[in-house]
């Protein structure tokens, strides 16, 4: 799989480094001074890297917890999120990873523990309260779980730090280490979905949606919290079919009391990343279908995204209470309960 | 090419200064590579070198070359070959005058018309009597708009993955 892993100079001798060296004996090694040298540079083509992409082992200086974008959440008040790892196994078409970065190689920063000291100093930040750190927004958080063993260290980390709450947000079912350790409530475990034509079509070599449910299902039985992230959410005539039928699949497999959180966004992105996936996918429909420029993200128009979500809402309510449902529009940014008026008007009584 | 003499080792070196920078401005990093086929290194000197030596050196080389070139001209496949031919902007500026900003949703809306309308003439969805430029995109943006929209049907492959 890995055929060349460049490795920083200053942890080459870093025992995890040499764990994960160690996982591909055949590939090529680079030493280099940062890894902003092979990740940064400019007229890359990720496309082309996403064929072979190397791993780049490094170490995270800096903030390696941020703030998550105003309002952003599910049901916390203070939110945060961290990236031990850049850029994805898999290859969703509509991921805006290759509109974000230059490069398609895989970044893992190997210094788990000060990710782990700058959680406990944003805990600390917030005495007596609970705070959430959302994973998997520059990674899969669970993709390259069996070489990165993130999620083990994660885990014991979260253990004795009760108001720490940590979203794992993946498509993937490498879920040993989830099923090795025993379930904590302050770790949901969220799944991205999709219908099965639409993950098919879009979502290249990511774990099928049956299996993705399957997986889910053994961590429910374990008593992991669960999350659902129908996000992003595509158009197109068939949409109300699809997700329909996506619905009935996902709670024929999956019990609602297992269930965290269900999230809700329809397909957004910033402008400047959208224009980088067109320059790399110029033939893709899904770029060229109406999508309008809306406070500097792309989306559908404000119209068709509130039907989409009410839609959505609408079917969703039938399977799970309403306080469970967070929906995420491209003109607010925020990703919160839904509002009332779109409750109402997709037929959820009032409380 | 240039070809100097260092007195090093046993071979010459061709200097890339500048001409990697240049293609790179022309093409992407992954498809401009630098194959040192003759390298000096320090146990031999380069004063036994002459054009047939070379011209021997380099030939011994050829599969090498030509086994890169394949593999580059492989990868550049893949980008060239899912660029849809784009439709051309004059027959619209011809007739309308668009402003700067105008051709440029100009542009954007005839590339979005080759992805989802190929093969259609996009000039066959603008009334005959439209007044202005302005009139013309809204026209086209929104017969695009009017069109079937099926995401899921089977897109034009690229070039199969490199082994």
């Amino acid at each position: 799989m890995i055929q060349t892993i460049y490795i920083e100079r200053q942890v080459a001798d870093h025992p995890r480094a040499r764990e994960v060296l160690a996982r591909f004996p055949a590939a090529q090694r680079i030493d280099c001074d940062r890894y902003t040298e092979i990740f940064n540079p400019k007229n890359q083509n990720f496309r082309l890297q996403k064929q072979q992409p190397a791993l780049i082992i490094a170490h995270k200086f800096g903030k390696r917890v941020l703030s998550a974008p105003e309002g952003y959440g599910i049901g916390g008040q203070h939110n945060y999120y961290f990236s031990h790892m850049l850029n994805c196994i898999y290859d969703c078409r509509y991921c805006f990873l290759q509109g974000m970065y230059r490069s398609a190689h895989y970044v893992l920063f190997i210094n788990y523990d000060d990710f782990f000291a700058s959680m406990d100093r944003t805990l600390a930040n917030h005495p007596s309260e609970d705070v959430w750190f959302f994973s998997g927004y520059d990674c899969d958080s669970l993709a390259l779980d069996p070489v990165t063993g993130f999620a083990t260290h994660l885990l014991t980390f979260l253990e004795s730090r009760q108001r720490a709450f940590v979203e794992l947000r993946t498509k993937s079912t490498q879920i040993r280490a989830l099923l090795a350790a025993p379930a904590i409530p302050n770790a949901v475990v969220a799944f991205s979905l999709t219908p099965t034509e639409t993950a098919d079509r879009f979502e290249h070599k990511a774990p099928p949606i049956a299996k993705r449910l399957q997986a889910m299902r053994q961590l429910a039985d374990k008593g992991w919290p669960l999350g659902l992230r129908f996000d992003p959410l595509i158009f197109d005539d068939a949409f109300e079919e699809r997700y329909r039928r996506l619905f009935e699949e996902v709670f024929a497999a999956l019990a609602p009391q297992s269930l965290h959180s269900v999230t809700l966004g329809a397909f957004r992105m910033p402008q400047r990343f959208f224009r980088n996936l067109i320059r790399l996918y110029p033939s893709e429909p899904l770029f060229a279908s109406p999508l309008q420029n809306r406070s500097g993200l792309v989306s559908y128009s404000k119209t068709r995204e509130e039907e989409m979500i009410r839609f959505c809402l609408k079917e969703l309510t039938t399977y799970v209470p309403p306080e469970r449902l967070f929906s995420c529009s491209a003109d607010t940014r925020q990703h919160g309960n839904p509002p009332v008026q779109i409750l109402q008007a997709a037929g959820v009584p009032k409380r | 090419m240039r070809w100097s003499a260092r007195r090093t080792r046993s071979s010459l070196v061709r200097p890339s200064s500048g001409s990697e920078e240049s293609a790179w401005r022309a093409s992407s990093a992954e498809l401009v590579q630098s194959l040192k086929v003759i390298s000096d290194h320090p146990g031999e000197s380069v004063a036994h070198l002459d054009l047939q030596r070379i011209e021997g050196l380099i030939g011994n080389c050829f599969d090498e070359i030509d086994g890169l070139v394949k593999a580059l001209q492989d990868l550049a496949g893949i980008v060239v070959s899912t660029t849809p031919e784009p439709y051309r902007l004059e027959p619209f500026v011809e007739r309308w005058h668009f402003s700067v900003t105008q051709r440029h949703r100009l542009r954007r809306v005839l590339a979005r018309w080759a992805v989802l309308a190929k093969g259609e003439d996009p000039l066959t969805s603008v009334p005959s009597g439209c007044p202005s430029a302005r009139h013309t995109i809204e026209a086209l943006e929104n017969a695009l708009l009017a069109k079937p929209l099926d995401l899921h049907a089977e897109v034009a492959r690229p070039l199969t993955k490199l082994s």
